[in-house]
């Protein structure tokens, strides 16, 4: 197949389907080496190690006890960022359910998956990177026992703060 | 070859001259908001993304569906939960699966809602109570694991199956 749908039509036929195709598809998605969340969106390149992505690109923007981001990543993968950065936009509720802890759960959630040292056999490293200050209030990052999850899984986990920007580039002052 | 009267021409991404009426080209959002903003098209209007087998599909159905109301907001929503097609439009959407890919792609470059609807109710039928492997055969994806690493998956998730 040499034609590609974007990823905005694939979602259109995806909400079409019942639960069980849709695992179906996730079967499917399982058992493919390439980083895409389904083969037939456009490529994106092989091999790749190191990401750095926001945690709802992966994960989307609700239901997040239901979602996981293991059919997503790249079975090549070593190093994951997840990036905290968008609650401010989301309003008071959606604020509330994304959480640190919550993204922490569900880090443990996909942590426990048991396929996932099959879908990313090289994984040794995952970072939660989250803004300061942290814009639904003050936060102690000792509350997420990323020690545990090191311990327990073999994988080094960090939670991290730092001044990172609203978006992608860096903000006018911060340059400065 | 400009337009004239009634009829416009658009030129295909390999070049061809197709004319069409004005109230079939305006299924296209795409192409009603361009011709009013432009007021009178005295050009050939350039679809350059769409080659002309592909154009000749569209414009086939926006000539089948040129009287068909516009969607309310309502009907948009209940329509992107199903995957009814009438009749007229599942003989339309017989084709091999790159051009249905192709039409769809036009579709939503054209801003066609209802092409698009049809393009994506038919790929959902084509996934439909297909087991993964149909699901792999059906758009021909190839599986990087080998069947001791396949075993190990389904037989991982076999828990879920029945969830």
């Amino acid at each position: 197949m040499s034609v590609y749908l974007p990823i905005e039509v694939w979602d259109d036929i995806f909400g079409r389907l019942e639960k069980g195709d849709l695992f179906n598809i996730s079967l499917v998605c399982r058992m493919l080496n390439g980083l895409s969340l389904w083969p037939l969106y456009p490529p994106t390149p092989p091999g790749l190690k190191t990401l750095e992505v926001p945690v709802q690109v992966l994960m989307g923007f609700n239901n997040l006890d239901e979602q996981n981001m293991s059919g997503v990543l790249p079975r090549s993968l070593q190093k994951l960022t997840l990036q905290w950065d968008v609650p401010e936009c989301q309003g008071p509720i959606i604020l509330h359910d994304w959480s640190p802890i919550r993204i922490f759960n569900c880090l443990q959630r996909f942590l426990n998956l048991p396929d996932r040292s099959v879908q990313v056999p090289d994984l040794t490293q995952i970072v939660i990177r989250f803004p300061a200050p942290c814009p639904t209030g003050e936060f102690d990052l000792d509350l997420l026992d990323c020690d545990q999850l090191t311990e327990d899984y073999g994988i080094l986990v960090q939670a991290k703060m730092d001044r990172m920007t609203g978006g992608y580039w860096a903000l006018k002052h911060e340059c400065e | 070859m400009a337009a004239s009267g009634n009829l416009l021409t658009f030129v295909s991404a390999d070049n061809v001259h197709i004319e069409v009426e004005r109230d079939v080209a305006e299924r296209s959002l795409l192409i009603k908001n361009m011709l009013e903003d432009l007021g009178e098209a005295t050009e050939d209007i350039p679809i350059p993304n769409v080659n002309e087998p592909v154009l000749r599909k569209v414009i086939e159905w926006c000539r089948h569906h040129k009287n068909d109301p516009p969607a309310s907001t309502e009907d948009e929503d209940s329509r992107r939960k199903t995957t009814d097609i009438d009749e007229w439009d599942q003989k339309f959407t017989q084709v091999d699966q790159e051009m249905l890919f192709e039409i769809i792609l036009a579709a939503n470059y054209l801003d066609i809602k209802g092409l698009l609807d049809v393009g994506c109710k038919t790929v959902a039928n084509m996934i439909k109570g297909k087991s993964p492997e149909e699901i792999r055969k059906t758009f021909n994806i190839q599986n990087d694991f080998t069947p001791e690493e396949e075993d190990q998956i389904r037989r991982e998730n076999e828990w879920a199956e029945d969830r």
